[in-house]
């Protein structure tokens, strides 16, 4: 047995007989032409495009992501209006055959990549190469029948031969490299793993193989030529090795492995659970959304709802939703994408953040931000209350409007009245807007968590930031490298203003939820149920450990952390009661 | 017609995707779109045209911009390049 060693690009494991691909080669067909047939291979190359173009359709169908993404930026290349000019300005000039002036054409590029210093970039010439490679043949074929059948037109059908793939249903494939294309081409004939000689963790081909759970070991580098084809191979994803030629004994032990792991696979997994402990407490998780885009993975750990959305990217991230209308297709889209509450946090910035506004603030956090800038920043305001109204009649009972950077009641005041304002001018031009959306506030300035039973009385909900909440109660600028250290979530300091916070919204009987980092993790988690929180939003990708954790203890357990923190007398306290009650390190 | 000068800030650089998305952009503007980088000028409305530039993170390039909506079309790619072309870092 051959051990070789390689990089997991696509985890898993995988046992089948070695497939060696070789690469494809191909001889351009006839280069000159004669000037009767350049309209002809002109038409050629538009039909290979056609037919390429048709492919890369089919394969957009199986996926979705990344993957798919990639895809269409292949099909955005393939139709690049300029170098589709260059290539019939080529078959015409220099009177040659489609394929030529592909082939021509398309390594005048990959030649500039080849030049390139960065890694990342040559990692995407096998992108080009196989884009060129398939027009090439698709080319040449139409050329070769056109060539072999004079009646024009007959039969525009391409030649199946064309791309006869052999039998690799059960293979491991071996290649040098691999295009995305290819890998999902692969995929579709049943192939069960890939072995790259180079490629990267970032290549677009183990970027699919990820998306399509195929397992794939990259850069094996010139060990390649030591694999014999045909023999059995194994990949084992979590070494990052491929075994060639293994016992009958290894054999049953991966296969045994691998279909343990498909059975587990089935089974119901975690995060498909809600997080509730041992002892039958739930725990609603929610999740901290700034983008669309991280809406499938909140909704594949199955969050309950979002319990943040960041609306500020729409300023000065996303350039084309500063309008109200273009506003009103975020908030739809994202209610459309998930299930459950959704919490809009009015826009949190400062005025820093915004254009035309050169201003500089000495120091921007105790500055005009968040609520205060927004009562002075009225169209801003309007504009996005307008839009947040509007779409509560359509999305009954899901919209919250939380509100940034609160410090006094009479901001609470303000903004109602903004609010009613709002309301009546939508109403009078036709919407019918919900009356009762629920109000509530970010707790992150610390006067409000200390004065926390008088703003309960005001609002429908609190939501804790701790990440601003221990920046001013620590007095700590965590981006400050000289003070950055100093800036610790789980200090006894926010222990305890939590455990106000929670006990005056309890009173009032209204919702307290924690947006900020402290509830992504493991050790904050814990104290903040512990003190009787049931609510916790994170970013998605931290939804799953966080609900592992949760069903893995009793409240109970959480609740003697949490009487135990607010006495701590410091972080390193924290620490070790931690430690000691969950045995963790 | 302006000129002016950017630089690249997402960590992966010019790779395929963002030069989609920068493409996809510019494309929706009528002014012509060019930019010029090591001493090649490339149309900014192809794909592998900016894509070949192989423009890394703190890569420099200078972008032309000439017709009739070129101050919008400006402003709608700074923003897009100063916004990391909306991707997180890989």
């Amino acid at each position: 047995m051959n051990k070789l060693e390689g990089l997991t690009a696509s985890d898993g494991s995988a046992v089948g007989p070695l497939f060696i691909r070789e690469q494809s080669s191909y001889e351009t067909s006839s280069k000159q032409v004669t000037l009767g047939e350049v309209p002809q291979e002109i038409r050629h190359y538009q039909r290979a495009l056609e037919a390429y173009e048709h492919e890369l359709e089919q394969l957009l169908v199986k996926l979705k992501g990344t993957a798919s993404e990639i895809i269409k930026s292949q099909s955005l290349i393939l139709q690049d209006e300029q170098i589709k000019a260059e290539i019939i300005n080529c078959i015409r000039t220099n009177v040659v055959s489609a394929s030529y002036a592909i082939d021509q054409i398309y390594e005048l590029y990959i030649g500039r990549l080849r030049d390139s210093a960065s890694n990342l970039f040559r990692q995407r010439i096998i992108d080009l190469i196989t884009i060129k490679d398939r027009l090439v043949k698709l080319a040449a074929a139409y050329s070769e029948h056109a060539r072999s059948d004079h009646q024009e037109g007959i039969s525009p059908e391409l030649p199946v031969s064309v791309d006869a793939t052999p039998q690799i249903k059960g293979c491991i494939v071996v290649a040098r490299d691999l295009s995305p294309t290819e890998v999902v081409q692969l995929s579709e004939s049943k192939a069960v793993g890939i072995i790259l000689e180079k490629g990267g963790l970032t290549a677009h081909a183990a970027i699919v193989a990820q998306s399509l759970n195929i397992p794939c070991l990259v850069q094996i580098g010139s060990q390649i030529h030591d694999i014999p084809s045909g023999k059995i191979g194994i990949i084992d994803g979590e070494e990052g090795v491929l075994l060639v030629d293994p016992s009958p004994e290894i054999i049953r032990q991966y296969n045994t492995t691998i279909s343990d792991a498909q059975a587990a696979k089935k089974k119901i997994k975690p995060s498909r659970l809600p997080a509730v402990t041992k002892d039958g407490v739930r725990v609603q998780i929610h999740a901290n959304i700034e983008f669309i885009q991280e809406l499938p993975m909140a909704s594949s750990y199955r969050a309950e709802g979002i319990g943040l959305v960041r609306t500020e990217g729409l300023l000065y991230g996303g350039l084309t939703h500063k309008s109200e209308k273009e506003q009103d297709v975020y908030y739809r889209r994202l209610l459309d994408d998930c299930t459950g509450p959704v919490v809009i946090r009015l826009f949190d910035v400062g005025g820093d953040k915004l254009y035309g506004f050169t201003t500089e603030e000495s120091n921007p956090f105790l500055g005009w931000r968040g609520i205060r800038m927004l009562l002075d920043e009225k169209e801003m305001l309007h504009s996005q209350l307008r839009s947040i109204l509007k779409c509560t009649h359509d999305y009954p009972g899901r919209i919250r409007i939380l509100v940034p950077m609160v410090t006094n009641i009479e901001e609470i005041h303000l903004l109602k009245k903004e609010l009613s304002v709002v309301q009546s001018e939508l109403a009078k031009e036709g919407f019918s807007p919900v009356q009762d959306v629920p109000l509530g506030i970010m707790v992150e300035v610390p006067a409000v968590a200390v004065m926390a039973d008088k703003f309960a009385k005001e609002v429908d909900f609190f939501s804790i930031g701790t990440n601003d909440l221990t920046q001013y109660t620590l007095a700590v600028d965590r981006t400050n490298d000289q003070v950055g250290r100093l800036f610790e979530h789980d200090h006894p300091a926010i222990w305890k203003l939590v455990q106000q916070i929670q006990l005056a919204a309890h009173k009032a009987g209204i919702g307290v939820s924690v947006c900020g980092e402290l509830a992504s993790t493991l050790l904050g988690a814990s104290g903040l149920i512990g003190l009787g929180i049931r609510n916790l939003s994170m970013k998605p990708s931290a939804i799953l450990s966080i609900k592992k954790w949760i069903q893995s203890y009793s409240v109970s357990e959480f609740q003697l952390f949490g009487s135990k923190i607010v006495q701590a007398q410091d972080r390193e306290q924290v620490h070790q009661l931690f430690s000691t009650i969950f045995h963790r390190v | 017609m302006i000129r002016k000068k950017v630089t690249i800030k997402n960590s992966s650089g010019l790779h395929a995707r963002p030069s989609a998305a920068l493409v996809k952009l510019s494309s929706s503007f009528k002014s012509d779109f060019f930019i010029h980088m090591y001493g090649y000028r490339v149309n900014g409305k192809s794909i592998l045209g900016v894509m070949t530039l192989a423009a890394e993170q703190g890569a420099e390039m200078e972008l032309e911009i000439d017709g009739p909506d070129e101050q919008a079309c400006l402003e709608a790619v700074e923003e897009l390049i100063d916004q990391k072309f909306g991707m997180k870092d890989e």
